[in-house]
């Protein structure tokens, strides 16, 4: 059950020309949080199916996939923000998305929406919010989105692609 | 644009090709067996890629170039004898131009050590005065220079105007009116006139130019700058300063002008129709008009270049074919129904000639080591420069093909092995005189097949290992007991334990903080193996022995806690149960296994996996060669079977993972990881004990 995102328009509405850029976010659910990821970071949303477990990672890293042919690592949203490691079962949705040149997928409750947001609508998350993990800023911005606040991932720093050797 | 990048790209793939023949060539005559035709070659080679250089404008590339091919054509003409240092001087500027292009191509600027004096020796040879051209990239100049090429050192622009008139060797040569323009534009080309007549196209004479072009420039740089800019194209056309202001076209001319500066590229671009072809190969042709540039041509006609990554695909695909033939035939074999028979059969066949296929298509991206080998001259000169040692390399079997994944993970683990050789293994000259030893150091590289594998060989005629400093060394690090009695084998051994060099004590040549144990490592990675030997006085052999191929490989499944893994068939010797009678639990905590009357260690998978312990149920023994630390037993779950696999990378889309060298999808879709033994053991119990290498 792979739902392409690609065909889902992506054209920048021309009503929201006048409030500065316009990007599209797919939004998705972990527990009542709704986190944004850049429409066009996002390679494809695929319905969980067991991984294969990877030795001496980090409990966030659920093991890898094959997508189509590649393996592609999958993490755990909800266990890299510091929470409980998700029990995934067929409900839960693995997004695929790219960081740099390599493709990750993340696993979250499930998508739900794909929002337009101008650029000056975003705010700048509060610095050192007491976040596990170190501090470091995995979000890059809050959106008041009708449906509550979403919370913009940046995946470069959650999931950095070099991420060493310690093991 | 898009056209510019081809040829761009173009130039770099084939300036690459040249300046490696160039090497050829320049090796042969360092040898003293090359003749007049490799001098003519060696020339051509140089032309050539000066000549694509200038179609881009590449100035220090050309600067560079321009004068490396003067000392050619003095050698090429006679005027000039070819000895033993000039050689080397040659060889040492073919090194540089090949950095200038590697820089060039990946827009770096930075310095190329050794150039500026390399660019001074070949002046010097060419009896060309350092400063006369200006060169960007001559060293003594260098702050002028380059103020020259970014930064204005006279701040006032000056109007400056130069006439050119192409000679018929224009476009010959290489060069391109409409790219010269192009890149003239960066010097601050503000205006274009032409004079002449084209003539009308029954009559035109592609060789002729008939037209003189006026290149207004607004440069706040110093005419030097133009000048050099310029040079190249000096032995071409004629290329006249004319001073600004007084000598300007009148102003009514300007209007048609205009028209006709936008017309006259098409016009001009008529006697070369593809500029990035006729830059390189024109020169070819001009400066030979020999038979092998004909032949050459022949040759291109019947191959092909391909991307690397197109030909991937195709191999991923066999080998996902055969894996899903595999499923197949098992399937069909369950079957027991006589009018299956004629399935099968068919079955059969397919299997068969998807093997065929798979070969074909491994013979495609199958390259000679040539790619690999011929860059470790480069690096024993580099080194017998730093280290005042006279080395001679040989090479063997360059055309000893293997698939290209292999090759392009050979190039680090050689290329250590040599510094390592040229540092190590190798006597100064002077000690060598004493010894009654050829004073030039010999190292030797060869390679060659054996049935499914490729055998790699380094050689060289040192002192061999020093084997009272290796055991003083491993005693320090405590890698041995002072007691301990090892054979001269097993001390040779020691210097691929992982303990053995560390970062602090090796020295600048053969380490960068890198043993020889993460050589033999990365050899194994590919599913090599190694093995040296040593006699003293006499030097040390390193023997690698590769698969052809690293896109598939033949592996034994088993479980562990549920998820599948692999062993490469290659290790593995034999499956055992672990029984009472057999197993053995030492005080320690580690475990032994007894096999034929031979204790053998005992490594839990599911330990060194990090997996739960297994609660019940009996579990098997795989014994497995780990190439170094003898056999080894590791406890599994269940022995699934045997399959072939196809390696896919952890690290495309992860990062490498201590202790599994890639991963497989199987039958199922499900991914299994391939386990890398040696580094297995290395991380194993997490006691935090230095793995045993000896045994």
């Amino acid at each position: 059950m792979n739902i392409a995102v690609d065909t889902i328009a992506t054209s920048p509405s021309s009503d929201a020309a006048k409030a500065g850029a316009v990007r599209q976010y797919v939004t998705f659910l972990v527990d009542d949080s709704v986190y944004g990821v850049d429409i066009k970071l996002v390679r494809e949303i695929k319905q969980w199916t067991a991984t294969t477990v990877l030795p001496n990672q980090p409990a966030h890293t659920k093991g890898v996939l094959n997508l189509r042919g590649t393996i592609v690592p999958v993490h755990d949203l909800r266990a890299r923000f510091g929470g409980p490691l998700t029990e995934p079962t067929e409900n839960h949705v693995v997004v695929i998305v790219w960081i740099g040149t390599k493709t990750v997928g993340i696993l979250v409750d499930a998508v739900s929406d794909i929002i337009g947001v101008p650029s000056d609508e975003i705010r700048p998350a509060p610095s050192a919010d007491g976040e596990p993990g170190g501090g470091d800023a995995t979000i890059w911005g809050l959106v008041s989105a009708q449906t509550g606040m979403v919370a913009l991932l940046d995946l470069n720093t959650m999931f950095p692609s070099d991420e060493g050797d310690i093991g | 644009m898009d056209d510019d990048e081809d040829f761009r790209s173009l130039f770099f793939s084939e300036a690459r090709e040249l300046l490696e023949q160039l090497q050829e060539h320049l090796n042969l005559l360092a040898e003293d067996a090359g003749d007049d035709e490799t001098v003519h070659a060696a020339f051509r080679a140089v032309h050539s890629v000066k000549g694509g250089a200038a179609a881009f404008g590449f100035d220090v590339l050309i600067g560079f170039a321009h004068i490396f091919e003067t000392v050619m054509d003095r050698i090429r003409s006679g005027t000039m004898q070819l000895d033993g240092s000039l050689a080397q001087t040659l060889l040492r500027s073919g090194d540089v131009m090949q950095i200038l292009v590697e820089n060039t191509e990946s827009g770096s600027e930075d310095s190329v050590p050794g150039m500026a004096r390399l660019q001074a020796e070949l002046e010097a040879l060419a009896g060309v005065e350092p400063s006369a051209a200006a060169e960007p990239a001559a060293g003594d100049d260098s702050p002028s220079a380059d103020s020259d090429l970014d930064e204005d050192a006279v701040p006032e622009a000056s109007e400056i105007i130069v006439r050119i008139t192409p000679d018929e060797s224009f476009a010959e040569a290489g060069h391109d009116m409409v790219r010269l323009i192009r890149s003239a534009r960066e010097k601050g080309l503000s205006e274009v006139h032409v004079e002449g007549q084209v003539p009308p196209v029954t009559t035109f004479d592609p060789r002729q130019n008939p037209l003189t072009w006026e290149l207004v420039f607004h440069t706040e740089g110093p005419v030097a700058a133009l000048r050099s800019f310029f040079t190249i194209y000096e032995h071409a056309a004629q290329v006249e300063f004319l001073d600004s202001s007084d000598d300007y076209l009148e102003e009514d001319l300007d209007a048609s002008d205009d028209s006709q500066a936008q017309d006259a590229p098409a016009g001009d671009a008529e006697p070369d129709t593809d500029p990035a072809r006729g830059s390189l190969a024109a020169p070819n042709a001009d400066a030979s008009g020999e038979s092998g540039s004909a032949q050459k041509r022949g040759e291109a006609a019947k191959s092909l270049r391909v991307e690397i990554s197109r030909i991937d695909r195709l191999v991923n695909l066999v080998g996902e074919m055969l894996i899903t033939q595999a499923a197949l035939g098992q399937q069909t074999a369950d079957i027991e129904n006589r009018e299956m028979a004629d399935v099968a059969l068919a079955v059969d066949t397919m299997s068969r000639q998807l093997r065929e296929l798979q070969e074909s298509v491994m013979a495609i991206r199958a390259q000679p080591v040539k790619s690999v080998f011929r860059r470790m001259p480069r690096v024993v000169r580099d080194l017998s420069e730093k280290l005042g040692k006279e080395a001679r390399l040989e090479l063997h079997g360059e055309h000893t093909e293997v698939d290209a994944t292999v090759i392009e993970e050979l190039t680090e683990p050689l290329t250590h092995m040599i510094r390592n050789a040229m540092d190590h293994g190798l006597e100064s000259n002077d000690e060598r005189d004493t010894l009654d030893k050829p004073r030039v150091g010999r190292i030797r590289l060869a390679a060659e097949h054996k049935g499914e594998r490729v055998i790699i060989t380094v050689e060289d005629d040192g002192r061999g290992v020093n084997r009272e400093r290796v055991f003083a060394k491993a005693l320090e690090r405590g890698l041995v007991q002072p007691d301990d009695r090892l054979s001269p084998p097993e001390i040779d051994m020691l210097i691929f334990h992982p303990g053995f060099s560390t970062a602090q004590e090796v020295s600048s040549v053969s380490g960068r903080g890198v043993g020889m144990d993460v050589v033999k490592r990365k050899i194994q990675s590919l599913g090599g193996r190694f093995a040296m030997t040593s006699e003293p006085g006499k030097g040390t052999k390193f023997v690698i022995t590769l698969p052809l191929t690293l896109a598939v490989m033949d592996g034994m499944t088993v479980s562990v806690a549920d998820q599948k893994y692999i062993l490469p068939l290659s290790t593995v010797v034999e499956a055992l149960h672990v029984t009472r009678d057999n197993g053995r639990r030492l005080p320690d905590g580690t475990h032994l296994l007894e096999r034929r009357g031979e204790y053998l260690k005992l490594l839990s998978l599911r330990h060194a996996l990090d997996l739960p312990p297994r609660e019940q149920g009996t579990e098997m023994a795989i014994v497995v060669d780990t190439e170094t630390s003898g056999l080894i037993a590791l406890t599994v779950d269940e022995l699934i079977g045997q399959r072939q696999i196809v390696l896919k990378s952890l690290e495309a889309n992860f990062k490498k993972i201590n202790g599994i060298s890639g991963a497989t999808i199987l039958g199922d879709g499900q991914v299994a990881l391939i386990l890398d033994i040696p580094a297995l053991m290395n991380i194993s119990p997490k006691t935090g004990a230095p793995a045993e290498v000896l045994h």
